[in-house]
């Protein structure tokens, strides 16, 4: 029985071929088999890449500039009193608030830093500020979708991804982009690092760093049936009923993905093991780094950066761990306590490595937080128990750059006299992506994939390399 | 402070600001015309083409890729498309011979019969069930609990069941909207229809309990209507027609709602089963009673800490007029019931005693008629009676001070008699803390270290309830007796009073001005939600069903219908669908036909250049997309094949991937809102905080870990493998494909499966013959005469057939232990050959078991006969840890076990795990695992579990055509 493939049935045929049995329809031709590319083949962008490996330090929630890297002094000035500038923020704001850190210049440079990251200063003539960064909205989920994949809304895969995808790997055994956050997900939770549209497999792995044991902190990542010469010859079957599968669904790229999933599952048994195992290190590293979970994931980035893992993204906390509102004083300090020694080690231990030049770090928030008091909300009062905090602000805000072929001991660009808006050569985020793929060796007009009959790219239509930052 | 001036200044200025904020008007009539959503389904005509297509959907599909010049792909074979429907339908495999006796039926009408069978199914709504929980954020976790309280919601599954229930009853949409709305407002032919209202009370729990009605206006808009009502919550919606004013308007009705404690909700069915019945009485009863002993002891415990303070708790309660301090802090959970009593004319009229302080407090005008008519009264204590006659002016103050003046001389003088004197009060009391709510404030407070007896004593009677013999309720909510007067919170903030706004319903949907009359027009809310003038609700459920079918809606946001939704892919046909699906009285059931019966749904799932290049997405629909199982279908289904999937008729959520494996579906697992197992998260379960459209669908390492090395998985693959028909390997692989992929193998996957057969087999020798069992002589801490053991039986290895063995006596060992010999032939031994150079460690624990008799056992661990530990254990615990043993190829260690002087009274058990690190490989395993699966398949975790195991993790199986 023959029938017209282009056409759905008519009733009449459809009576006939139900009789018959739909059998023979649509069995796929067996297709020629081509050898499916190896996809963590590792490539080189069009440009002389100058960091080879991203380790991207989220304070997820949003830092302030102006009680970390971006001093106002003229808020001392206004504290308590209305500014003569007001912009749209998430919440009600109120006067002025003068940031309660201490700043202090450092190194050759003299950048000032607070002491809220008393660990940074000594990296002072390594780090490049931006200070004139801005976002589009002022809100977390769409704040950290934009940070982390260039879009506020839509399903658009990371930059973890897209570096992946450009680079590929340089251990197949691992994956290439893994994302350690102690205690669950922020925000939007997967949706940071997915890979979407993108084959799966450059998807971010998430590692909940809490834990401590490499059994906890990769559920099942040993067998305890088989050995793994037995186990390599069931992946290898599972892999080839796969591709006998798959030549029935040429063009499925997600079958191919998973299949190659397993293949990285068990490489990682033995792999991981060793690059997620802290007690690997000597005490005084360990030390060095402090025994937080935040300062040990940094250690962890250390490992997986050592071993050829493209981009390792590290939250803070599950949630918006640093949304402060209220009481920011104490509360950003607690949280920058929990982290500023690790992140002076980990440049200091990457420099000793001569890994430095060959690894960017960025640092910063999905945006960053108002100059001025947000007011209370649900009815409290302002009282004496009122602790003042700041309310969301993507109209202006900082972050760091460090390593990897940045201009080190350099401010780039500035936010107005309070810090509320960038004024001076602003960095969207778009161009912050489109500069870190450049240091990376990647073109962002030119890292490209096609789906749904068109180009996609992670900076989509926007985008400006900020040459003025790159050494 | 200046700061804190001025900010309150801004607080004002900021008000004033947004209060003087007009709102931009709405012309409802063209905001209706300018998004189709807003407007009722058109009554469209299907399209014609040369023949009239036998599925209208088809003839919509049909003409959307003409013109984008897409050919739709050919039907799927009946081989696809019976296990598609099996999945779609039920989200379990059809078995082997199910797919035999679809592709055998030749009738016209198979292929239909076969979705009327599934949809007949019980175990149809146990998969549609769960799509709509997604949607409704199911969780039997609050997500955040008061100290002491529990963090589950308690018949939390009744409301699940009643989900499952509806769809496999083909409950009316509209009637299921309405229930789960309102069903406390609308007569009910079943009682059990009450858990609908879980709707409203599974959500997340708050900290802030200020924010559940902002949650239920959240789950209610967008579940139902695809509108972000929430958006305007703070301000105007951005996008759609829906101001702050109508979010609050239906905030009102949401907040009219009380929800009661468990102890309030009433019982909808009992168990089924008498047996199990009885055991829940007996058990609930033992600990109701101890619970209830207890609270009467607290109370009295609590009685006697008031009255041992009482003229403070009196200063405490009237400090507002009379400013006399009181010497001690009073318990502020305690001084609320004092208080409320006070206040409460009924109950403390009863009081000769305390009936006058009420009176003078709510009117104080009158304080002299009631101190005159108190001296008259005969009943007023004596005590009381003399202190008021010396009274010169009558002032409510004076009566006020008189009573803590009393109540103080009382205190030093004679404290026995407060007690008879606040009789009242004592009963009142008493009733009060009975009551679950009270209770906890007050052991929650620390009062007189109740709380950790009460703690365990609540977790005894909530682990009582959870049995399952016990009675179903319904986690109801009620209407407060005042429906609550909204008004606008400027900028979303509770302190900011806005312009009041009545109870109604949204504007853009409203024909008049839609105020609610009755009560807080919850019901009526809910029957605007249900009707068939409601422009969304119909194309909302038609658009999930279809993306639940096609894994993506016509509508691509499918709790997302407003302006930024865009166009529906089909507008025509979502239109036709929802009129059809009224005309056919909402039935979800008739509708999932009309959809799995057209050519749309059966054509094939296979990828085509062609068309992809024009439509990469799909959206067209030139082919049925493959569909990855969720989690619940992949549990379920890996159970299934391997025969243990258990059936159950609902009830109380069971802890899932445990160490004895539940065999029963998913959806009836435990939902713990604050912490779902790893799999959960790996396989995109939604987060349940807010409702799910659709799933995510991510690949990571940690799916395939899962499948490759849980426990999990290798308990079902094992039980595969144990199931296994066939003698020879050809039948055995037929066999284990027939199980997992309902089909037999092709000749060249056979080919590929009999050389890994062969190949693991030569892998798994090697290993097997590192171990021997046995027994010997020991001499001077050496052995002598290693003798292996012959026979393995019921677990077992020992000398012979017979035992106890003429020569060996009862030696033996298993898995987990076993026991000495006796003369030349005392110790046991487990001896393991090295092949390779490496390291190992041995770690174990040597529990020898009686305690009494006998002289206990020593352990040794030897490596090529050389001691590396000894240990001792008589009817105690000893850890038994080598430390890191060096080992070349060829190497032997042994593991001995001897009595004492005397073996009698030996049995032991010596649970252990060896690490062992070969060139540079780290494998940690039980002995005992290789130990007890050898005794099953007469060889291993046999190369069957490996390949049962291997094809649940193949795409195919994974993923559905």
């Amino acid at each position: 029985m023959s029938i017209n493939s282009n056409n759905f049935l008519t009733r009449r045929q459809w009576l006939k071929t139900a009789g018959t049995g739909l059998g023979m329809i649509g069995m796929a031709g067996v297709m020629a088999q081509d050898k499916i590319s190896n996809p963590f083949k590792s490539k080189a962008g069009p440009f002389s890449p100058k960091a080879k490996y991203l380790i991207h330090i989220m304070f997820n929630g949003g830092l302030s500039h102006v009680d970390s890297f971006d001093p106002k002094p003229l808020l001392e000035k206004y504290d308590g009193k209305p500014l003569p500038k007001k912009l749209k923020t998430e919440f009600a704001t109120g006067g002025g608030y003068a940031s309660r850190f201490k700043f202090k210049k450092y190194g050759k440079s003299g950048i000032p830093i607070s002491n809220m990251f008393p660990h940074l200063g000594q990296h002072a003539d390594d780090l490049c500020v931006i200070r004139s960064m801005h976002t589009d909205i002022p809100n977390h989920e769409p704040g950290l979708l934009m940070m982390n994949t260039g879009d506020n809304i839509l399903p658009r895969p990371s930059m973890g991804s897209w570096i992946n995808y450009g680079l590929g790997s340089e251990n197949e055994n691992l994956p290439g982009f893994v994302v350690l956050s102690p205690g669950g997900y922020p925000v939007s939770g997967a949706a940071n690092w997915r890979s979407a549209f993108l084959p799966g497999i450059y998807q971010g792995t998430y590692i909940d760093t809490n834990n401590t044991r490499i059994d906890k902190l990769i559920e099942n990542i040993r067998n305890r049936k088989v050995t793994s010469s037995i186990q390599r010859k069931q992946i290898d079957l599972l892999t080839e009923l796969n591709e006998k599968h798959l030549a029935k669904h040429e063009g499925e790229v997600e079958f191919d993905s998973r299949m190659k999933s397993y293949e990285l599952a068990y490489k990682m048994q033995l792999e991981a093991t060793d690059a997620f195992d802290l007690s690997k290190e000597p005490q005084y590293i360990r030390d060095m780094y402090g025994h937080t979970p935040q300062c040990r994931q940094l250690l962890m980035a250390r490992r997986l950066i050592e071993k050829g893992v493209r981009c390792v993204q590290l939250f803070h906390a599950p949630g918006n761990a640093w949304d402060h509102h209220f009481n920011i004083d104490k509360e950003h300090a607690r949280l920058a306590g929990q982290v500023s020694q690790g992140i002076g080690a980990l440049i200091t231990d990457l420099k000793q490595r001569g890994l430095l030049d060959e690894t960017l770090i960025l640092i910063g928030g999905e945006f960053g937080r108002t100059p001025v008091v947000e007011l209370p909300r649900g009815g409290a009062k302002i009282d004496k128990n009122f602790k003042p905090g700041r309310d969301h602000n993507n109209h202006g805000f900082s972050c760091a750059l460090l390593g990897g072929g940045v201009k080190g001991g350099h401010i780039h660009g500035s936010t107005d006299e309070f810090g509320f808006e960038a004024v001076e050569d602003k960095v969207h985020v778009h161009d912050l992506h489109a500069t870190i793929l450049k240091l990376l060796g990647l073109d962002h007009e030119e890292l490209t994939f096609r789906f749904s009959g068109r180009d996609f790219r992670l900076t989509d239509v926007e985008g400006y390399v900020v040459n003025d930052i790159i050494a | 402070m200046v700061f804190w001036r001025v900010v309150v200044l801004c607080v004002l200025t900021s008000v004033v600001v947004a209060g003087s904020e007009k709102n931009v008007e709405i012309d409802w009539e063209q905001a209706r015309k300018d998004h189709w959503a807003f407007s009722a389904p058109k009554k469209v005509s299907i399209p014609q083409s040369e023949e009239y297509l036998v599925n209208p959907i088809d003839a919509f599909i049909k003409r959307k890729l003409d013109s984008a010049g897409i050919s739709p792909s050919p039907l799927a074979d009946k081989r696809t498309l019976v296990r598609r429907i099996y999945q779609s339908l039920t989200g379990l495999e059809p078995t082997f011979e199910e797919v035999q006796s679809f592709l055998n039926d030749q009738s016209p009408k198979a292929y239909e019969k076969l979705i009327d069978k599934l949809l007949q199914s019980p175990r149809y709504g146990e998969k549609w069930g769960r799509y709509w929980l997604d949607v409704a954020r199911y969780a039997d976790g609050k997500g955040f609990a008061q100290p002491g309280q529990s963090t589950l919601y308690p018949y939390s599954w009744t409301y699940r069941d009643y989900v499952i229930r509806s769809f496999n009853e083909d409950r009316p949409f509209n009637e299921f909207v309405k229930q789960q709305l309102a069903a406390d407002l609308m007569e009910l032919k079943d009682k059990r229809d009450l858990a609908a209202l879980g709707f409203i009370r599974i959500g997340q729990d708050y900290r802030d309990m200020k924010e559940r009605p902002h949650e239920m206006v959240d789950v209610a808009t967008q579940s139902f209507l695809a509108l972000t009502v929430s958006c305007s919550r703070c301000h105007d919606h951005k996008f759609d027609p829906i101001p702050t004013a109508d979010y609050y308007s239906l905030f009102g009705v949401f907040k009219s709602i009380q929800e009661p404690g468990m102890d309030e909700f009433p019982v909808i069915y009992e168990s089924s089963d008498p047996i199990q019945k009885k055991a829940f009485e007996e058990q609930f009863s033992k600990h109701n009673n101890a619970m209830n002993d207890f609270k009467k002891m607290a109370a009295k415990k609590m009685l006697g800490l008031i009255y041992k303070s009482l003229p403070d708790y009196m200063k405490q309660v009237s400090y507002n007029q009379l400013k006399m301090r009181p010497e001690i802090r009073p318990n502020r959970g305690m001084l609320g019931v004092l208080a409320q009593y006070l206040r409460n004319g009924n109950t403390v009229s009863k009081s000769p005693f305390l009936k006058l302080w009420n009176q003078v407090i709510r009117d104080p005008k009158n304080t002299e008629k009631f101190v005159k008519a108190a001296l008259a009264n005969k009943e007023t204590p004596k005590l009381l009676h003399d202190n008021l006659s010396q009274m010169k002016a009558y002032k409510r103050n004076d009566v006020l001070k008189l009573y803590i003046g009393l109540l103080e001389e009382l205190k030093k003088n004679k404290a026995k008699k407060i007690p008879e004197l606040m009789k009242g009060f004592s009963d009142y009391f008493t009733a009060e803390v009975m009551r679950e709510k009270n209770l906890l404030r007050f052991v929650n407070s620390g009062t007189a270290g109740l709380k950790p007896k009460y703690l365990k004593l609540a977790g005894n009677l909530k682990q009582a309830w959870s049995h399952p013999g016990g009675p179903a309720k319904a986690m109801i909510v009620r209407e407060s007796s005042r429906p609550y007067q909204p008004y606008v919170y400027i900028r979303g903030q509770r302190d900011q009073r806005g312009p009041k706004v009545p109870r109604r319903y949204l504007q853009i949907l409203s024909k008049d001005d839609g105020a609610f009359k009755k009560g807080s027009g919850r019901l009526e809310f809910a029957e605007k939600v249900a009707s068939n003038d409601n422009p969304l609700t119909a194309r909302v459920i038609v658009n999930r069903v279809w993306s639940w079918h096609f894994g993506k809606g016509l509508v691509r946001t499918p709790s997302n219908f407003g302006v930024l939704a865009g166009n529906p892919s089909h507008p025509e046909l979502l239109d036709y669908l929802a009129n059809w699906f009224m005309d056919n009285g909402w039935s979800i059931k008739k509708l999932q036909k009309l959809i799995t019966t057209s050519q749309t749904f059966m054509q094939s799932s296979e990828y085509r250049k062609d068309a992809a290049s024009i439509d990469g997405e799909n959206v067209l629909v030139w082919r049925k997309d493959p569909e990855r199982k969720t989690w619940e279908a992949l549990r379920d289904s890996i159970i299934q094949v391997a025969g243990s999937l258990e059936h159950r008729n609902g009830g109380v959520p069971l802890s899932l991937l445990t160490a004895n494996e539940t065999n029963v579906r998913t959806i009836y697992g435990l939902v713990n809102r604050r912490n779902l197992p790893g799999p959960y998260k790996y396989f995109d379960f939604p987060s349940t905080t807010v409702t799910c459209e659709a799933r995510s669908k991510t690949i990571s390492p940690q799916q395939g870990l899962f499948l490759m090395n849980s426990e999990f998985s290798a308990r079902y693959s094992q039980k595969v493998a144990e199931s296994l028909v066939g003698n020879s390997d050809s039948g055995k692989i037929d066999d284990i494909y027939k199980k997992v992929l309902s089909r037999l193998p092709q000749v060249d996957e056979k080919q590929a499966v009999i050389k890994f057969i062969r190949e693991a087999r030569e892998l798994y020798k090697n290993i097997y013959s590192r171990w021997e069992y046995g027994y010997a002589k020991m001499e001077g801490g050496t052995i002598k005469n290693f003798k292996a053991f012959k026979v393995f039986t019921n677990g077992r290895w020992q000398a012979s057939e017979k035992y106890p063995d003429p020569e060996a006596g009862y030696a033996f060992l298993s898995a987990e232990g076993g026991h000495p010999g006796k003369g030349n032939s005392k110790a046991v031994v487990r001896r393991c050959h090295f092949y390779a150079d490496g390291s190992i460690k041995i770690t174990g624990k040597m529990m020898h078991i009686n305690k009494k008799d006998g002289d206990g056992v020593r352990v040794l661990i030897l490596h090529n006969g050389k001691k590396i530990g000894e240990w001792k254990s008589k009817g105690n615990v000893v850890p038994t840890n080598s430390g890191e043993i060096e080992v070349k190829a060829g190497d032997r260690i042994d593991l001995v076990v001897e009595p004492g002087k005397t073996p009698s009274a030996d049995k032991f058990k010596w649970p252990m795990e060896m690490t062992m690190n070969m060139q540079g490989a780290v494998d940690t395993w039980s002995v005992f695992d290789i130990f007890s699966n050898e005794q099953k398949s007469g060889i291993t975790y046999s190369v069957w579990s490996c390949l049962a195991q291997t094809l649940t993790m193949s795409n195919e199986f994974i993923y559905v055509d």
